[in-house]
Formats: structure tokens, sequence, C-alpha cells
């Protein structure tokens, strides 16, 4: 089949007939074997394209055949075969890189990213004490609303099944050995002093940090932050600062509305399968979830809505100018604070044990 | 083969209520260089839209080789799909991959062309669109702007197409690299025999072209070629050519 483009005269190859892509790809682009030849004339060629062009050129190449050997009386193709002689070869591809040196450079690039966290974190500072008139009250206000207010139901929800199930998989247990009661024990310390904070600050990082990076990265490759910069107004102040407040000062309460809605599923489940009433429950919850318990849970809200917030502001300043770029740092900013959540919680409680409280 | 590429008749479209095109006709040739130029909202990108099968027109018929595009099958239009090139305003260079995958990306996936010709390729195209090899490797988003158009053009030429669309090829370019885009425009046409849509507002690309037609409140005021601009009797056009841009249009004549 291949035979059919070309045929041989003499030291003279005649390409024959079309050349085009679509003819080349039907033959899988193998012409067979070509004997060598000297010289190349292109008066049976029909039509061709940049691929047929590539083609002669590589045999031409080849054989060290030059340009000045292509017989053409039309002058419909020369140019285009001069233009594909003389390209540059190869795609040249970028050289292999060692085992060690790829090694190195994601050692390089992880403590880089590491290091900028620290280098966000001073500008942050800087910007906040001297630019603290560019801060954006409005952003402050939306993201109490969109960070807050709307993670009410699902907080409620989340934190309402968690007290249920605590108390639903403990009450068997606690029923054998006749301790219904210590059922208000163990709900009410575990929710308030463990589980709420975590539920808030896991689903914070599912929210909030994502939809920081998302925004601020998108801003990023609108050349938003870099707008904002040129008008005097730090990004800063303007887009990060508001959002890390808001967050702040939102985790604490939140913490308070899941430990409460929390306590209630306990108390729910405590009427039910243990046939403790509320009031029963109450004056037990009075004596045993002493101040301490309470504090502690709250205390670490801000530390993690602080973190979950400037992880997520963060990771949106890294954001570059690539369609994957933004998928890519969401990914990293939610477990980024997930993992930093859950790190922060176990160093508070190792410092609560010291402290005895 | 027919001289006349594309046959355009009567084409009337509509956006709903509001008619865009009231009844239009030309006819692009084989191998020329075709703008079409009209003021913003003339209906030159909705043009565009039904000469790259996006769109259906209400009324009238679009012809590419004699045939009704819009009474062929999917398949068909596919096919005929794969003789366009197209220049997009944006670019629309895929941002995650290098210039070099952007280019073989339609090349290995539209026809079965093995990986290692698709490269020299896309090598061949990076070069006839005029820019260093070394863009190959490059992302996106490390060209200047007139650099993206390259290899916005040079994507568009993967599969040597018989016609090329360009929409608004040199907005976003200072005027030295729109004056070199359209010479290289130019020299492609001339040497791939490619025939070469452009839609446009600069009045100086109409230098490089054939023939140019005119969009004015969804009629075709002027078909032909460049220099007769200058004469039709329409208010758009005079503004256009007899305003101040439009001197440099005359004076580079």
């Amino acid at each position: 089949m291949s035979e059919g483009l070309w045929k041989i005269e003499g030291d003279v190859f005649f390409p024959l007939g079309s050349w085009r892509l679509d003819d080349l790809v039907s033959i899988g682009f193998d012409l067979g074997d070509v004997p060598e030849f000297k010289r190349v004339d292109l008066s049976l060629l029909s039509d061709m394209d940049t691929y047929g062009a590539l083609l002669i050129a590589d045999l031409m190449k080849e054989r060290d055949v030059g340009l000045d050997k292509v017989f053409e009386p039309s002058n419909r193709y020369l140019k285009l075969l001069e233009m594909v002689f003389g390209r540059e070869r190869t795609c040249g591809k970028p050289q292999n890189v060692g085992v060690f040196e790829q090694l190195y450079s994601v050692v390089e690039t992880t403590l880089l990213s590491f290091l900028s966290f620290f280098d966000f974190l001073g500008r942050l500072l800087i910007h906040a004490v001297l630019h603290f008139r560019d801060f954006e009250i409005r952003v402050f206000l939306r993201d109490i609303e969109t960070s807050g207010l709307k993670a009410i139901p699902v907080i409620g929800t989340l934190s309402f099944l968690i007290g249920v199930v605590i108390s639903y998989q403990s009450a068997a247990q606690l029923a054998r050995f006749g301790a219904n009661i210590f059922i208000v024990d163990l709900v009410s310390i575990s929710v308030v002093r463990e589980l709420s904070p975590l539920i808030v600050a896991v689903l914070m990082s599912g929210r909030s940090a994502s939809s920081y990076t998302a925004t601020i990265g998108l801003m990023k490759v609108n050349d938003e932050i870099d707008a904002l910069e040129v008008m005097g107004i730090s990004p800063f102040s303007a887009l990060v600062l508001p959002r890390i407040l808001s967050l702040t000062i939102i985790t604490p309460f939140m913490v308070v509305f899941a430990d409460l809605v929390g306590i209630f599923g306990g108390a729910l489940v405590a009427k039910f399968s243990l046939g403790i009433e509320f009031s029963q429950f109450a004056s037990r919850l009075g004596g045993v979830l002493a101040p301490h318990h309470f504090w502690s849970g709250v205390i670490k809200a801000p530390v993690f809505g602080l973190f979950v917030a400037t992880v997520g502001t963060w990771k949106g300043m890294l954001v570059e100018k690539r369609a994957e770029s933004i998928g890519f740092r969401v990914i990293e900013s939610v477990v980024t604070s997930i993992f930093g959540v859950l790190v922060i919680d176990a160093i508070f409680s190792v410092v609560f044990r010291w402290l005895k409280i | 083969m027919a001289e006349n590429l594309i046959e355009v008749k009567e084409l009337v479209t509509s956006y709903g209520e509001k008619l865009i095109h009231r009844g239009i006709s030309f006819d692009i040739k084989r191998g020329e260089i075709f703008a079409i130029i009209g003021g913003s909202g003339a209906g030159k990108s909705t043009l565009l839209r039904v000469l790259l099968l996006l769109k259906e027109p209400l009324k009238g018929q679009v012809l590419f080789d004699g045939r009704d595009v819009f009474s062929l099958n999917e398949e068909e239009k596919q096919a005929l799909r794969n003789r366009m090139g197209v220049l997009f305003q944006s670019d629309a260079l895929f941002s995650s991959v290098t210039v070099g995958e952007n280019i073989i990306y339609s090349i290995v996936k539209r026809k079965r062309v093995p990986k290692g010709i698709a490269c020299e390729m896309a090598m061949v195209k990076i070069q006839m669109a005029n820019l260093p090899p070394e863009v190959f490797f490059m992302y996106p988003s490390q060209l200047s702007g007139g650099m993206k158009k390259k290899a916005a053009l040079a994507r568009a030429l993967a599969l040597d197409p018989e016609i090329l669309f360009l929409d608004e090829p040199t907005s976003g370019l200072d005027p030295i690299s729109a004056d070199e885009f359209d010479k290289l425009i130019k020299e492609i046409a001339g040497t791939t025999g490619t025939t070469v849509v452009m839609i446009t507002h600069d009045l100086p690309s109409l230098l490089i072209c054939d023939r140019v037609a005119v969009l004015s409140q969804g009629k075709l005021v002027y078909c032909g070629e460049p220099m007769g601009l200058v004469n039709v009797d329409d208010p758009w056009l005079k503004r256009m050519v007899h305003g101040e841009r439009g001197r440099r249009f005359l004076v580079g004549a």
C-alpha cells in the first residue's frame, strides 16, 4: 500500500499522489523501504501538507540530499518543504533528572512551601499593624454570615448526631453495670472537651478554608490582588485579615452552640433508652461538668479558627496562573488545616494534662 | 474542486426575538484571506459561530464545497470541523500543560499519529508561528501576550487545516506585534495554501486581505477589495475609514 505513495526512477525519488495527514495516517506513517536516491521530483505530487513535507524532508536528510536537488516545476510545494526542511531537528527532550536531584527538588519545594507560611505570617502581621485602615469591614461581616451563620444548620445536625451516637453506644454498656447515671459524665465531658471543638474545626476546614483558598486564588489569577496593591490597598488587610478575624471570633460561639446541641442529643437518648429524666440529667450535669471542662474546650476554638483561616488564605495566595493550580491548592489547604487542627489538639491535651486541668 | 470553499446564502440568524443577520450572502474563495469587519454588536462573532457550525441559522444556507452544512449528520459535521482551525480571541490555550502538549493534544487525539511524529510536527508548527523552539516546554503562563497568540496560532495550525478562522487575532497586541502577526498570517497562508477567514476591527490588518466583508446593522454593506471600502456609502464605515484611526489605513495603502 505504501508503495503507492512513491516510486524511484534511476536516482530520482518521485512522491506520488496525495501526501496529506489522512493519507499518511492510513498507512501508519510507514513508507516501507525507500532505496537510496540523489534527487527528488515533486511534479507527480497532487497534494501535500506539512506532514507530507516532514516525511519527505526526513528522507532527504537521511540521505544527505539538499534542497537544491529538488525539482518542482509548479513551485507549489517548494516553500513548504523549505520551511519544514530548515527547522530545528528534535523536540530535544528535557534532560533526564537523576533520582537524587528529584529527591532534592521535592525536599526543596516542601521546605520552601513550609517556610512560605512564615513569610505569609510576617507580612500579615506587618500589614495588619501598618495598613489597618485598609481593613474591609464588609468582607468581615459577610464572612461572619457565610462562615458562621450559614454553618449553623450543618454544625447543629452533626453535633446532635455525635451526642446521640455516643450516648447510644455507651448506654448498653453502662446498663450492664447498672451505672446508667454515668451517661451524663460520659457524654458531657467528651462532647464539651474534645468532640465539639474538633467537629467545628473540621467543618470550618472543609467549608471556610477551601472557600478562602478558592476565592483568593481566583482573585490572584484575575490580577485582582495586583490591582489592589497598585491602588495602595494592602490585600492582606483588605482580604486576609477580615477572614482570619471573623473565623477566630466565630468559632468559640460555634463550639458553645455545638456543646449545647450535642448534650441535648445525649439527654434525649438517656431519656428514651436509659429512662433518665431531663431534670435528673440536668442536676447531674451541674455537678459533673466543672467550668474547667467547658473552658478547656472553648479556649481551643479560637486557636483552631485562627489556624484554619490562616492556612486557607495562605494557600490562596500561593495560587499560580494555571487552571489546575486552584484545585491543587484547595486540596492542600483542606488537608493541611485538618491535619494541623489535630496536631494542635494533641498539644492542647498534653498542656492541659501538665496543668492538671 | 470548486473555486468557492464557503458560500453563505441569504443567512438570517437571531438570538431569541432579536435578529442578528437580516439576509446576508457572500462567498469565500479557496486560498484567499477573507476579512469580516463591523462595529461592536454588528454580528461578526455570531457569523463566526455559524461558520464553525456552533449556531444554527434561522433561514438561509451555508455551503461548504457546495454542500449544505446544516443538513449533515454529526459524524460529517465532525469531519468538516477537522478541516478547520480556530484561533479564539482569548487564546484558549490549556493552561495546565506546556505549549508543546497543547499542540500535540489535538494531533494525537483526533488522528492516529505516532507520538514521535506528533512531537516533531508540533515543533514545526511552533517554528511556523515564528516562536523560538524552547517555547515547546514552556507553560502558557510564562509567555507574553504576543507569544501566547502565536502559540495559539500554532495550535490552530496543528492539523494543517484547509481553513483557518481567526477571531480578532491582533486585539490586545501592540501595533508592531500586530503588524508582525499580520505578516505571519499572510506568510502561512502563502506557504500552506490555507484559506483564512479573519474577524477584525483593526483596519491596518485589512492590508493583508484579498477581500473584505462589512457587516452593519445585520446587513452586508460591502464585499470586495479592501481599497474599495473608501467609497462605500455607509455611516459607520465612513466614520471608521475616515476617522482618526482610519488615516493610518489610508496612509499604509
